[in-house]
């Protein structure tokens, strides 16, 4: 009998796997199934594999990750011996994927063969890589024995677990530190919410570089459950997506609103689709209410609706709210909810004093899931991770969200108002429009560049780009962005500028902009 | 023709010249799920149609795109 008290992530995947050696661990589309005793052996031998790389406690690993069972593995062999994971997109811009691998100096790149990976533009000799899709990778883990680790005595609470790279307004994006403790916490809040047994089948639908996929990841594999992960390009065809599914039979479905809202717009989802399906739940957006109203028509009356938020800092989710049919009769957003258990938050003025409750500020995030901070970049951190600035007895760490909130006078739930600065969400991912700027100073021949995103009756979700240029090369533009900015960051449109508009300090005046393309 | 080629290099942000070659989802790194929805928007409205569910499942590739909307003009 194994312990029950786990100070670290690696003994609690240990345990679980000791508890339920022979359920199924990893369900994949083609119907392989891996188990959870062949899964831990499989991660312990990458561990040790991992040590004889001289990889230790704090080594930062970089995965190029492709959901296969090997690239689970790695994840949880990192995590038994304390190196924390970050999971780079394959299909970074090679521009955008120097300035993460600089940040987190990785001292171990893993990836695997693809036309399409960022791999095969990436010549750095500085990091040790390896093709963990070879045969020879396969040859060495398999002389290496398949107990668990001893060094993961010495992973203790506060080291990081994983590190999670988020867009950021210098036009460098930023890597989010989270702790096994903070993990440990959300698994259990996970598990409380949900409900969830080793009967459950999860999606992995989220790309694993997105923070939706903690919950895909720890959600599954840490309470012995079941994993379906699902390759991008299958997501990209949501009726072929869906067949697959349906023979893959989950039981919870994770995803970002639009993903949903695709499957509709695509005419691809049926209401007798996922017939085994119990909780869907989203996050990471608003959920547009009138794709909201046609999916509980479908599912509501045999599936549970969970709305979550929370920011990439605080461990993906701090607050879940189970919609009902009330929420069908309004046309508002969904409210965040009540944040989980063991979280306050605090609804702030700029002086960071706590506003009357229902009227509308910045929320402060408290709680034992907020974040260590940004990886190597401490004036960062201490702009966000803050003091909590109403405690004056003693230190508290508190998150800065930058999400304008205000609490319903009756039930206290948080209600989303916008954000305080030029952050928006697209597809759910996080999109500082500063960091698009960057990208066009480092094209010569614009002068000035100012990014807006409009959704209005007349541009449906569109990033737009408005330019001062001699040149009007769209086509050269997209091929400098490209270098620099994933695909969801290219705007959709170009307008053109004798001059930019600016205010009183000088400034480009986004706002008068976004006035001019809403008119 | 030249009407899909012109959707194809506008919602996929490729050049013009490569809207001749018989390109598929993992040809394009810009064929993301974003895009394709743009794309699909982008064919409704210019042929003034509105495709099924079925067709746009296999609407993959560029040939199978020209060769979808051929059958509803």
């Amino acid at each position: 009998m194994l312990d029950n008290y786990h100070y670290n992530l690696g003994q609690l995947f240990n345990k679980i796997a000791f508890d339920n050696p022979n359920f199924i661990a990893i369900k994949a589309i083609d119907g392989t199934l891996t188990t959870y005793k062949e899964l831990q052996e499989l991660s312990n031998k990458i561990a040790h594999y991992l040590s004889t790389l001289s990889i230790k406690k704090n080594d930062v690993v970089a995965i190029l990750n492709n959901k296969t069972e090997l690239s689970y593995a790695l994840m949880l062999a990192c995590l038994k011996i304390g190196a924390p994971y970050t999971n780079l997109d394959p299909k970074s811009p090679i521009e955008r994927f120097h300035r993460m691998v600089n940040i987190s100096q990785p001292k171990l790149l893993l990836y695997f063969q693809d036309k399409n990976s960022v791999i095969n533009d990436f010549a750095s000799k500085s990091v040790m890589s390896i093709d963990y899709s070879s045969d020879g990778f396969i040859k060495k883990i398999n002389t290496n024995n398949d107990e668990f680790p001893d060094c993961n005595k010495e992973v203790h609470g506060n080291t990081p677990a994983y590190i999670m790279f988020t867009s950021g307004s210098t036009g460098f994006p930023k890597g989010v530190v989270i702790s096994h403790l903070q993990v440990l916490n959300f698994i259990n809040w996970s598990k409380t919410t949900y409900q969830t047994t080793t009967k459950d089948v999860f999606t992995n639908i989220n790309p694993m570089h997105f923070d939706n996929s903690v919950f895909d990841f720890y959600a599954s594999f840490f309470t012995g459950a079941s994993i379906i992960p699902v390759h991008e390009y299958l997501s990209r065809n949501p009726r072929k997506l869906l067949d697959a599914l349906n023979e893959a039979e989950p039981t919870i479905w994770f995803s970002v609103p639009s993903m949903l809202v695709y499957m509709l717009n695509m005419r691809a989802l049926k209401s007798t689709d996922l017939p085994t399906l119990r909780i869907v739940t989203f996050g990471g957006e608003g959920f547009p209410k009138n794709h909201l109203r046609v999916l509980w028509k479908y599912w509501s009356d045999r599936i549970r609706f969970v709305n979550v938020y929370g920011p990439t800092e605080c461990t993906c989710i701090c607050s879940s709210y189970d919609v009902s049919n009330k929420d069908m009769e309004v046309d508002d957003l969904l409210p965040l909810g009540h944040l989980a258990s063991g979280f306050y938050g605090l609804v702030i003025n700029e002086q960071h004093e706590e506003v009357p409750l229902g009227e509308t500020g910045e929320l402060c995030i408290g709680g034992p899931n907020v974040g260590i901070g940004y990886y190597r970049d401490l004036e960062k951190t201490k702009a966000v991770f803050i003091d909590n600035p109403v405690n004056k007895t003693h230190q508290e760490q508190v998150y800065l969200s930058g999400d304008l909130v205000k609490q319903d006078l009756n039930s206290k739930i948080f209600l989303f108002c916008g954000r305080k600065d030029n952050q928006i969400k697209r597809m759910g991912y996080r999109i500082e429009l500063e960091e698009i700027e960057n990208a066009f100073n480092s094209i010569d021949f614009i002068k000035e560049s100012a990014v807006v995103y409009v959704d209005n009756g007349r541009y449906a979700s569109k990033l737009i780009a408005c330019l001062t240029s001699d040149l009007k090369d769209e086509a050269k533009i997209t091929e400098v962005l490209k270098k620099y900015l994933p695909s969801y960051m290219l705007p959709d449109l170009y307008f053109y500028f004798d001059d930019l508009p600016k205010n009183q300090n000088g400034k480009i005046d986004r706002l008068h902009l976004k006035k001019d393309l809403n008119s | 023709m030249e009407k899909i080629n012109h959707i194809l290099a506008d919602t996929l942000k490729i050049p013009f010249e490569r809207t001749k070659e018989n390109l598929g989802m993992d040809d394009v790194d810009h064929w993301d799920s974003l895009s394709h929805m743009n794309l699909i928007v982008a064919i409704e409205d210019a042929f003034g149609i509105e495709l099924s569910g079925d067709d746009i499942a296999e609407m993959t590739t560029f040939n199978a795109i020209r060769t979808t909307i051929s059958k509803y003009i």
